[in-house]
């Protein structure tokens, strides 16, 4: 098993003219919940795309859990996209049903878990739901699953607070399981995602300008939030 | 800052600095304090990271330092307790206090000033902490009417060349890395 939960090597992408990631290479060690953190059109949807398997960058090398990414590396990573939606019609409970026949490693007793502490309804229809409930019905079925990589992106996007705050604490319960998962995160709410990161990646223009361990670099350069403005600027 | 509660104990965070160290000594301060008392159980790592919604490693790490400490003990299966021994935490309170004064006394002669102007400025900072026992409850505006406080805790003149004293542990600057 390697030891890193995922590693590039001089990845290249780009989407017509515009180089979406350019020569990345980065090591990303297991257990971490990790920031991938950067303005937009920094490179960070696409890095995650491309971890699982969605797009093909045009050169270099990528290591999902060891492998190739791909369907076989999929069924061990739990994925949220950007602005995901869910079946209108579904309820809580269906979703459930639905995470549990078709997702590889969902634990209901997590989910039921995960719902009561993230304070959804199970009767309620996507459909229905407010975004904030929504996007915490898509955290709470990424979470529930067993597998060694979480991917979350923008998590936090368009949600109230008191949501944040719940979906945060959610994610926190998740990594005191015993095997806990490493975790990829994108948010542009870092003044409340970042005492939840331990590793930092940070995107510009599509280069890693800076990556390192969070409380290292806190000592070094000081908040998240702060590195970001000063790389950005 | 960032204020967060974990049941009757209040965290002051900063995210500009490494948060273990922050946990860490925080819950020192809680320990020396007596705010968490000999033999009282302290919340999970699971339960801390939540409430805190920082990374558990970091909490956990934390706890680890309390414990190499001595401050605190896990049982297995039961969770992680203070110490019952007060002997103990009236060590490491003591540690600290003399850790801090010899800080303290370094920073201050570094920076040329004698010993009557440290007594002198204590004196001042006494009695504008209004007599509070610990003094940390000295947030009253200063007084006019400066009461002649004796310090009871005048140290002899011959401790005076303070930084001379062999330091267990010399330190780099004011910060605490463990």
């Amino acid at each position: 098993m390697s030891e890193m939960a995922v590693s590039l090597h001089h990845v290249t992408k780009s989407y017509g003219r515009k180089q979406a990631l350019a020569d990345v290479s980065l090591a990303i060690p297991r257990g971490r919940v990790v920031g991938i953190l950067g303005p937009n059109g920094a490179g960070k949807s696409t890095l995650f795309r491309i971890l699982t398997g969605l797009v093909r960058p045009e050169a270099g090398e990528v290591r999902v859990l060891g492998e190739s990414p791909g369907w076989r590396t999929n069924r061990q990573v739990a994925y949220l996209p950007d602005r995901a939606r869910w079946y209108p019609d579904h309820t809580v409970a269906d979703a459930l049903r639905w995470a549990e026949t078709f997702l590889p490693g969902f634990h209901l007793d997590t989910a039921h878990r995960l719902a009561a502490l993230l304070r959804m309804d199970e009767h309620v229809r996507a459909g229905q739901m407010s975004r904030g409930q929504e996007a915490r019905l898509m955290l709470l079925m990424c979470l529930a699953r067993r597998v060694p990589l979480v991917v979350l992106d923008e998590p936090l996007a368009g949600i109230d607070a008191p949501s944040r705050a719940r979906i945060l604490e959610g994610i926190v319960s998740v990594l005191s399981e015993e095997e806990r998962p490493t975790v990829l995160l994108s948010t542009h709410e870092l003044y409340e995602a970042e005492p939840l990161l331990d590793y930092a990646v940070f995107l510009t223009g599509g280069r890693v300008v800076l990556a390192g361990d969070a409380e290292t670099l806190r000592r070094q350069h000081g908040s998240m939030r702060h590195i970001l403005e000063t790389l950005v600027t | 800052m960032e204020e967060r509660r974990v049941g009757a104990l209040t965290f002051h965070l900063d995210w500009s600095q490494p948060l273990y160290e922050q946990i860490m000594q925080q819950m020192r301060q809680a320990i020396a304090k007596g705010e968490l008392g000999p033999g009282e159980k302290i919340p999970s790592v699971r339960e801390m990271a939540q409430s805190l919604r920082v990374n558990p490693n970091t909490v956990s790490h934390a706890y680890q330092q309390l414990e190499r400490d001595g401050l605190t003990e896990t049982r297995r299966g039961q969770g992680t307790f203070i110490t019952t021994s007060a002997a103990t935490i009236q060590r490491f309170r003591q540690d600290m206090a003399q850790r801090l004064t010899r800080e303290f006394l370094q920073q201050m002669f570094a920076y040329g000033l004698s010993w009557p102007d440290i007594v002198q400025l204590l004196e001042a900072a006494q009695s504008m902490a209004d007599g509070s026992p610990d003094g940390t409850q000295a947030r009253d505006a200063p007084r006019n009417d400066a009461p002649a406080v004796s310090p009871s805790a005048a140290p002899p003149a011959a401790a005076v060349p303070a930084c001379e004293e062999p330091s267990p542990k010399p330190r780099r600057g004011g910060h605490e890395h463990e």
